[in-house]
């Protein structure tokens, strides 16, 4: 789906955001981008779509080149961006506009997500409110059956009930030729919808692992004493206690908290990738 | 599917670029009509009480269309519309296409027929403000207006590329580059070729055969770059900032 190889890339007048990158993305899964700010993540997600060209080395999206943003290209892959543009029109005429672009654009699974987020067919897309305009948007974006769906913090700006209800359609949307990329820093959002985790640190790609492996090689528990420090990946005071990350050593299954593994990750990067490999 | 052109996907980009840009094709040449209606009343306190429809006809061609142009493109000058835009699955080449239909022969064909259906109004306004009033019939398909469509058929590439390269306040700044090129070409020609088109002149005025100076061969040049050359370098360069366009 998405092949990296030794990419750099940098802004004008700024030095390299990325060198060497390397990654490889396979279909058929929900990938969780994160990051601390200015980690890089928007710049690969334009990399991705070919809203940026890269400096050097291999960038290639579902068979294409990004950088030529040719039709077919473009059919495949769709960006939701954090903060977007709609134009002035209603729901129904923006469908009709722009759906004809998009071949395997489904218009009963339009009206399934629309009915599902509760959302005015018959209004305009600018007198919508943010998060109706983002359920719109993940409504479209899912309804076009592109290959890649690239969702950048879409859960800002959503409701309670919205945030379970995007969990469920994004779930529900996912088939082995198909990957979503959803870039967030809402992690608990995401818990126990994204998989694998990538995590992205100065331009480095610091973490790329799925559940399974994760379960197997790191423990995260609640304790009131500090563990060994050979066994210690990171750890967090709260109250009468730690909430802390250790090298599972003794096969325990344990409930991943997504904030805690990023935490764990960016503070003590040398550890996770000395367990991990 | 094509990659670079397919005929149904070109046809969908160009009805919805024509519903997005309805609005400003319809204000546009509104106002540019408007004016030239309301203007009639005020022919008989003008210089020489005259309608000569092939001059307003060129002032309203030039200043709507190359408004028109400026705004073409008006999507890349925001990032967020930027998004949309770029990642809209057709080629960049129907992107061009589209646009330039729409700015170029689209204004140039839309216009005409606006002001041919305008030209006998503006005749009877002029008529009902002055009975003297001298009205220099209207020919769409005269000698002077062919020329004026084939001028603005030339001229409205720059616009074109002024839109793509340009972010924000593209109709001024593009007549500002112009006006600094113009500047510079005239410094240039000046200082390199001044005396030796001097000493020409002096010698035409001593019957010396005009055709073979420099000055004339040089216009004769100009003039071939201009009516073959210059459009198709526009739509060029424009065509490339738009593939070349990052966000």
């Amino acid at each position: 789906m998405i092949e990296i190889e030794d990419l750099s890339f940098g802004y004008n007048k700024k030095p390299l955001l990325f060198e060497q990158l390397n990654i490889s993305m396979p279909s058929g899964n929900i990938y969780g981008l994160l990051g601390k700010n200015g980690a890089g993540k928007s710049t690969l997600l334009k990399l991705i779509t070919g809203l940026l060209f890269p400096k050097q080395g291999k960038l290639e999206v579902v068979g294409f080149q990004p950088k030529t943003r040719y039709p077919q290209f473009l059919q495949e892959v769709y960006l939701a961006t954090e903060e977007f543009y709609l134009p002035p029109m209603k729901i129904e005429q923006f469908v009709r506009l722009y759906s004809p672009f998009y071949p395997r654009f489904s218009h009963q699974m339009f009206q399934g997500y629309i009915e599902e987020f509760n959302l005015p067919l018959k209004q305009k897309l600018s007198s919508l409110s943010y998060g109706q305009k983002k359920k719109f948007l993940l409504s479209f974006g899912l309804a076009t059956d592109c290959k890649l769906l690239i969702l950048d913090e879409p859960t800002n700006g959503l409701d309670i009930p919205s945030k379970s209800q995007f969990r469920k359609v994004v779930a529900s949307a996912i088939h082995e030729e198909r990957s979503f990329i959803i870039s967030t820093h809402q992690i608990r959002d995401m818990e126990n919808l994204i998989d694998p985790i990538i995590i992205l640190n100065e331009g480095k790609v610091v973490f790329f692992q799925d559940y399974e492996q994760i379960l197997q090689k790191l423990a995260i528990s609640r304790q009131n004493v500090l563990p060994a420090e050979e066994t210690l990946v990171y750890a967090e005071s709260t109250l009468g206690g730690y909430h802390v990350v250790t090298k599972n050593t003794g096969q325990e299954e344990t409930n991943v908290s997504l904030e805690l593994l990023f935490n764990a990750v960016v503070s003590n990067t040398a550890k996770i990738n000395e367990i991990f490999n | 599917m094509n990659k670079y052109f397919d005929f149904s996907r070109f046809w969908l980009l160009l009805k919805t670029e024509m519903l997005k840009g309805r609005r400003a094709i319809l204000m546009t040449l509104t106002i540019i009509l408007g004016i030239m209606t309301v203007g009639t009343f005020t022919e008989p306190v003008m210089d020489d009480n005259k309608i000569i429809h092939a001059e307003n006809f060129a002032y309203g061609l030039f200043i709507g269309g190359f408004i028109l142009s400026s705004l073409a493109f008006s999507s890349l000058s925001s990032s967020l519309k930027s998004y949309q835009y770029l990642t809209l699955p057709a080629s960049t080449f129907e992107k061009f296409l589209s646009m330039w239909l729409l700015t170029c022969i689209g204004w140039m064909v839309v216009y005409t027929l606006a002001y041919s259906i305008c030209a006998p109004l503006i005749n009877l306004i002029g008529q009902l403000a002055s009975n003297s009033v001298v009205i220099v019939p209207y020919h769409p398909l005269g000698g002077f207006i062919v020329t004026t469509l084939k001028f603005y058929f030339v001229l409205q590439g720059v616009f074109l590329v002024g839109a793509v390269h340009l972010k924000g306040y593209v109709l001024p700044k593009t007549l500002f580059v112009l006006v600094l090129y113009g500047v510079l070409c005239m410094l240039i020609f000046y200082l390199f070729l001044g005396d030796m088109v001097n000493s020409e002149v002096e010698q035409t005025l001593n019957d010396i055969d005009f055709s073979i100076t420099t000055l004339h061969i040089l216009w004769s040049v100009l003039e071939w770059v201009f009516w073959w050359l210059f459009a198709p370098l526009c739509w060029i360069i424009t065509f490339l900032g738009l593939k070349e366009k990052e966000v």
